[in-house]
């Protein structure tokens, strides 16, 4: 392997060990992010976008729940103008002066959130809709609430356009990395289930319906590995995040229907972690266009251009 | 070697500019019509004009008939080529699969004499692998190969032997050794398909066409001059071969299949949730194929980890050409090929059936990843 690459690849893989480590062992939120030395960075180089893939992969092996995400988002759509702290909201409705936000972990509490409304960008505090009653709550989609009156115009028109298709960007490249890190524990622990359950005298993994279930699912994550190394390493093209999105939701998806059945009854419990991965996924689906959202959109603009988009993949 | 190589990006836009300069002057395979035969003589006009003009002599190497660069180049002609008009080569597309096993393991002699004429479109090959008795376990195939002073001997029987009855060349697995050696003792031999003892019977396909056949081989005569590698080294070359059919090979399928998702949103109506998801497939097996070319161009061989890869591309090429029965009305599984108007959606879409089951079926990928990549039974 050319050098560049396979050392690229490599420094990658003890980032994301590293990054893995350290959110296993540090408290959830912002302090986790302070133990990793991470601050949201613009992702215009490979650098950038290898320290964030490996953040955020990390994030789903681990579950853990940081306010990365929004601070990502926010400094994508504002640059140095985002203060610290500062987050962003996925979605936000008006009703009246009433204004309902959407977003990841860490909304509530983030000194300023960024809203998308009206064709600007506003900024404004968020207060949690439905406050956490238990630590499963601390998930990683929070439903916020804000007054219009309440929020500052940051930016309008072409500029907030940018500004949000920057943050869209930044946040599907994060999110599929954080979907795949889901992924590569999902497997991991159906491959060791099957190794050591034994049933009808052998070890499930003996059954070739098994090996089958487990390999569809690999194969989807897979997929979802090879397109996420090709954004590290070329970036997102415009058009090619809504395109990583959904490729993550439906893998995701289909890895986690897949090793659950590997795990059968048992990994739909609550005391299983399998449910904690597969939540994160639908989670992280959620935010930023779900799958089936993003899918739709891609094939209505491709009538509308009369034209099969192809990602750039070489640089 | 007379030209500097250029760096791929740079080979890429003058590509670019060459065939938009010059396609209406290139052989126009669409309008040879619906017959392989008549596709063919086109494709291989086409295959000669771009030889001769430089093109498909980039990323192949001196010895090859090329003009040097690696897999990275051939990549982004192929690209060019596919924005012209051109994404579909048909046999030649088996250069991809059988050329850089052939140029690694072939002595500098048989490159020279073998690869030049292939790569220019004046001889075809084909791949005899499968035997009626040896299809997905290809280890325990029967043609054999016994060794007679100065040449092989073989006898057997060869199946689903792709252009075979189109063919010149073919590159056949046989068995050296003794049966209880299994993939031991088996090696690779190329041999012209009219020599005395071959015989090629075409198989009639679902979809009208007859790209594939049956070779049967009776007291044929191979001087040991035409063995690729060494004896024995056949299983190790089958499974290079295999992946690249299964691998970096793809990246030709998916500009292709870009291009009839292009004819699809021009020709039907398809829905565009559908639309989307074949267009996510695609994607997937675009960006998987990108990182399987610049694997091989660093120097390494996907083995195991090129089964993922066909898998993306028979769920791939399998949705669009669904999506394509269901924007066109639900057609295409009806009538004969030869007389309807959509004649080449149907044979592509009857012909997609068959994705799951060559180059290794759906299941023998399923075992690969389950066995190799997971480690799993």
């Amino acid at each position: 392997m050319a050098p560049g690459r396979a050392q690229a690849a490599d420094e990658l893989a003890e980032m994301t060990a590293a990054a893995t480590g350290v959110l296993e062992r540090s408290p959830a939120g912002a302090a986790a992010l302070d133990a990793l030395g991470w601050e949201a960075t613009d992702l215009d180089d490979a650098d950038a976008r290898r320290i964030t893939a490996a953040l955020f992969r990390a994030a789903g092996r681990t579950g853990a729940t940081t306010p990365a995400l929004g601070r990502l988002a926010a400094r994508a759509a504002l640059g140095d103008r985002a203060g610290d702290g500062w987050t962003m909201a996925a979605e936000a409705t008006a009703d009246g002066d009433t204004v309902a936000v959407q977003g990841p972990a860490g909304l509530p509490d983030a000194p300023a959130v960024v809203v998308d409304l009206d064709g600007g960008l506003w900024a404004g505090v968020v207060t949690a809709r439905e406050p956490a009653t238990t630590a499963m709550d601390e998930w990683a989609v929070v439903h916020g609430v804000t007054r219009r009156a309440d929020l500052s115009p940051l930016t309008s028109g072409i500029d907030a356009v940018a500004g949000r298709e920057r943050s869209d960007r930044a946040a599907r490249f994060a999110i599929a990395h954080e979907i795949l890190g889901s992924c590569d524990v999902a497997i991991r622990l159906a491959v060791e289930h099957v190794g050591s359950r034994v049933q009808f005298g052998s070890p499930l993994g003996r059954f070739q319906a098994v090996q089958h279930l487990l390999a569809e699912a690999e194969h989807q994550r897979r997929a979802l590995e090879s397109a996420c190394a090709v954004a590290v390493r070329a970036g997102l093209p415009a058009g090619g995040d809504e395109y990583l999105k959904a490729l993550a939701g439906r893998a995701g998806r289909a890895v986690m229907q897949g090793t659950l059945q590997a795990f059968g009854a048992i990994g739909f419990t609550e005391e299983h972690r399998h449910h904690r991965l597969a939540r994160r996924v639908l989670a992280m689906d959620a935010l930023w266009g779900t799958a089936a959202t993003l899918t739709a959109r891609i094939g209505t603009r491709a009538i509308a251009a009369r034209h099969a988009w192809r990602s750039p993949v070489w640089s | 070697m007379t030209e500097a190589v250029p760096s791929p990006a740079d080979l890429a836009a003058d590509a670019a500019a060459w065939f938009g300069a010059h396609r209406h002057e290139l052989p126009d395979v669409d309008g040879a019509g619906r017959s392989f035969a008549a596709r063919l003589a086109a494709t291989r006009d086409l295959q000669r004009a771009l030889f001769d003009a430089g093109w498909l002599r980039w990323g192949w190497p001196e010895e090859a008939g090329g003009l040097g660069g690696d897999i990275r180049h051939r990549a982004v002609v192929y690209e060019a080529l596919a924005d012209a008009g051109f994404a579909d080569r048909s046999v030649f597309e088996h250069q991809e699969i059988l050329l850089p096993v052939l140029i690694a393991r072939a002595t500098p002699e048989q490159v020279r004499r073998w690869a030049p004429p292939f790569l220019r479109g004046d001889t075809v090959w084909a791949q005899g692998f499968s035997e009626p008795e040896a299809g997905s376990d290809l280890g325990s195939l029967r043609t054999r190969a016994m060794r007679d002073g100065d040449h092989y001997r073989m006898n057997g029987h060869k199946i689903w032997t792709s252009w075979a009855a189109f063919a010149d060349l073919c590159l056949v697995i046989a068995r050296t050794g003794a049966p209880e050696e299994r993939q031991r003792g088996l090696s690779v031999l190329m041999l012209p398909l009219d020599a005395p003892g071959v015989t090629v019977a075409a198989i009639r396909q679902a979809n009208g066409h007859d790209e594939l056949a049956e070779v049967f081989f009776d007291d044929v005569l191979v001087p040991a001059s035409e063995r690729i590698g060494a004896e024995g080294d056949g299983w190790g070359m089958a499974l290079e071969i295999l992946s690249y059919e299964r691998g970096s090979s793809s990246w030709l399928r998916q500009l292709l299949l870009h291009a009839r998702a292009d004819d699809l949103i021009a020709d039907g109506s398809p829905d565009p949730a559908r639309l989307g998801d074949a267009l996510v497939d695609l994607y997937a097996l675009r960006l998987a194929t990108a990182e399987a070319v610049l694997d091989v161009a660093d120097g390494m061989v996907a083995g195991p980890a090129a089964a993922p890869v066909k898998l993306l591309r028979t769920d791939g090429e399998q949705h669009v050409y669904e999506l394509a029965d269901a924007a066109l009305g639900g057609r295409l599984g009806a009538g004969s090929p030869a007389a309807t108007a959509i004649g080449r959606w149907q044979d592509d879409y009857l012909f997609s059936r068959a994705v799951s089951i060559y180059g290794g079926t759906r299941q023998m990928q399923l075992n690969t990843i389950a066995k190799f990549l997971l480690g799993i039974g």
